[in-house]
């Protein structure tokens, strides 16, 4: 299975990659990860963010991604090295309570942003803004179906804290600096590293490479405990 | 024009077909086997032209690399005895060889060679001993030199054949080098105009822009205007490309005053190439090619093989994008691609019918139409097994012009090259 993955930034990559390449080849699924969002260069923002998925969603029309992405791609002979059967769009949910992406919704898409309280409502409404943005309205219903929306409540980070191990809250719950602390403590234990007062969560993609690598492989705490990544991992099992 | 390349068993390559077009680029990661291909042509045209001893072979651009190396050695693989290269060229000419070299061996030798026309066989060389057209050839033949070159004279074989041939054996593989260009170091000129490394640019510009001039020239009487009018567009076209980097507004070539030339030419003596800077006052504004930008050199050297009256008629140039940014390497290649198409639709005395060039650097692929079947692209790439595999790169089959606007949403191919979107065009690792 060819999975485009569109996503915030480096970091997000190396944790769907390593996560879903886990859970789906213990279902026998071989996945092949195709990037296509964070691009290549390293002018950008800090590990992109929302701006980053929007922009590609909206700078990619439905009929440009089908076309560029979904039938094949641009080339023949195989040489079109980003065709996929199925496009992963992440998004964090920690930018439900951002003002400044409430007011970029309203403006562009007179889209009001709800802020829900719990995991389920907060996922939905990721789901449903790129939904929106994306126009899968102009999509046809198999489109729609190889378009798999992959909200992240409240981030990645929150999968990387569920791999680590069992919680005794649920991780989706896990927000600012909360979330923070449990993924830097986290991260550090992984490496064997003193535990101290963290402010912000580490964004090196090597480190977070290693990370996810190394506690993919219990990708079933992570299914377990994160019902949004169980969600994403069905909904894939789903269409292949 | 060589219209199909079959190349077996020669280095890096283990086995591979090429569809060519008049212009033809190969892309692909460093040690992809680019160069390969361009050496597996060289070396036909090497015996297609006299046989394949070293000198043979380096007037063609050929490295020389000794003959066991030429052979595809891949790990778990037998050592293959031969390697084999079949050109199917314009005419319904196909020439094949298959070559052997041992381990002590100094260098490659026939094992077999043949030539057909239509259906016919021209001439084959095999365990059965040696024929020409159908007669048999009982005089031993040197294993080193072509069964082509050994019988043409003495054998009257049809004109596409000979055409053939002669196209095939003007091939060589250009890469100018800078000390060559700027002269500061010598070398021959095997082949006129200039040579592989750009030794002998003087004098190849001093008669490249004598030629140009006497195209305009009124009392030079010509049967044929418009081809003549054709031909000085073309000529100043290629020239122009030395002035593109628009710090330059004349070229010429000449002895320079000593206070405007660089230590390292004083003493030479020689005419040099000198560059009429435009932006500089008039008493220093006479640049020699020692003082002058590499890629303002490079474009002049490109300029001399597109359209000297005895440049080649078909040729390589190795890394076309050398020393040029961007900008310029998309110009260039334009100018190739349109000098190309332009001496074959009128069907002029000089210009080429048919280029080969590598590049790294992406706007080149901008310059190209994949959906002109005279220009192709072709991704060069190592498989799991480290063989080359070449294929040509194309819209999708049943793709339309306005698919493809809708589909590549405004990027250019130089933009999906680096989006990674060319499977092979990043090397491996990508």
């Amino acid at each position: 299975m060819r999975i485009g993955v569109v996503c915030e930034g480096p970091t997000d990559a190396h944790a769907i990659v390593c996560f879903l390449q886990a859970s789906l080849t213990h279902r026998g699924i071989t996945p092949v990860f195709i990037a296509i969002q964070p691009p290549m260069d390293n002018t950008r923002a800090p590990d992109g963010g929302w701006g980053a998925v929007l922009n590609w969603l909206r700078k990619n029309p439905p009929e440009t991604r089908t076309k560029a992405y979904l039938r094949g791609g641009l080339f023949g002979d195989d040489l079109s090295a980003k065709h996929c059967d199925v496009l992963v769009l992440q998004m964090d949910a920690d930018i439900l309570a951002d003002s400044a992406f409430q007011s970029w919704m309203r403006r562009h898409y007179q889209y009001s942003v709800a802020n829900g309280k719990d995991p389920v409502t907060r996922g939905k409404e990721i789901t449903s803004i790129i939904e929106t943005v994306g126009a899968f309205s102009r999509l046809s219903p198999d489109e729609t179906r190889r378009h798999v929306p992959a909200p992240s409540v409240e981030s990645t980070e929150t999968w990387c804290v569920a791999a680590f191990r069992n919680l005794p809250v649920d991780p989706e719950l896990l927000s600012g600096s909360r979330l923070c602390q449990k993924f830097m403590t986290a991260l550090h234990r992984s490496e064997s590293r003193a535990i101290q007062v963290f402010v912000s969560s580490n964004k090196d993609p090597k480190r977070r490479h290693r990370y996810c690598e190394r506690h993919s492989n219990r990708f079933d705490r992570l299914e377990s405990q994160c019902y949004h990544y169980l969600n994403l991992v069905n909904m894939l099992l789903s269409i292949n | 024009m060589l219209k199909r390349l079959t190349v077996e068993r020669f280095k890096s390559i283990r086995s591979a077909t090429l569809e060519l077009g008049r212009i033809n680029i190969f892309i692909g990661g460093n040690g992809a086997g680019k160069s390969n291909l361009l050496e597996a042509i060289g070396v036909l045209a090497a015996a297609a032209f006299r046989g394949l001893g070293d000198s043979d072979l380096s007037k063609k651009g050929v490295r020389i690399t000794p003959p066991e190396l030429m052979k595809s050695a891949f790990k778990n693989q037998v050592l293959p005895r031969t390697l084999q290269l079949t050109a199917e060229i314009e005419g319904d000419v196909i020439y094949k060889i298959n070559l052997s070299g041992k381990a002590n061996d100094p260098l490659l030798s026939f094992f077999s060679e043949s030539c057909t026309y239509g259906n016919k066989k021209m001439f084959g060389q095999g365990t059965n001993g040696t024929q020409v057209l159908g007669k048999s050839i009982y005089d031993d033949l040197y294993m080193i030199r072509s069964i082509w070159d050994q019988v043409r004279t003495a054998y009257k074989f049809p004109t596409p054949v000979k055409r053939a041939f002669h196209m095939l054996s003007q091939y060589a593989i250009y890469s100018p080098q800078p000390d060559f260009l700027r002269g500061m170091q010598k070398g021959v000129v095997d082949v006129p105009p200039i040579g592989l490394h750009g030794e002998g640019l003087p004098q190849a510009v001093r008669t490249l822009i004598a030629q140009i001039k006497q195209l305009k020239d009124p009392k030079s009487s010509s049967e044929n205007r418009s081809q003549d009018d054709r031909l000085w567009k073309l000529k100043r076209e290629a020239l122009d490309l030395a002035y593109l980097p628009k710090w330059a507004n004349g070229v010429r070539v000449g002895k320079i005053e000593s206070y405007l030339a660089s230590r390292a030419l004083l003493g030479q003596g020689d005419d040099t190439v000198y560059f009429v800077d435009r932006f500089m006052h008039k008493k220093r504004k006479t640049l020699s090619v020692y003082d002058s930008s590499e890629g303002t050199l490079f474009l002049l050297f490109v300029a001399v093989l597109l359209s000297h009256n005895e440049s080649p008629k078909i040729f390589s140039l190795d890394n076309v994008d050398s020393a040029l940014n961007p900008r310029m390497t998309r110009s260039l290649l334009e100018t190739v691609i349109k000098t190309t198409l332009d001496s074959v639709a009128h069907d002029l005395h000089c210009g080429p019918r048919q280029v080969f060039l590598t590049s790294h650097n992406p706007t080149a692929l901008d310059a190209f139409d994949l959906f002109d079947d005279d220009q192709r692209v072709f991704v060069v790439e190592r498989s799991d097994l480290g063989h080359t595999v070449v294929n040509r790169l194309r819209p999708k089959p049943g793709m339309s012009r306005i698919d493809w606007e809708e589909a590549r949403n405004g990027r250019n191919l130089s933009q999906l090259w680096l989006d990674g979107e060319i499977r092979g065009a990043l090397g491996q690792g990508v």
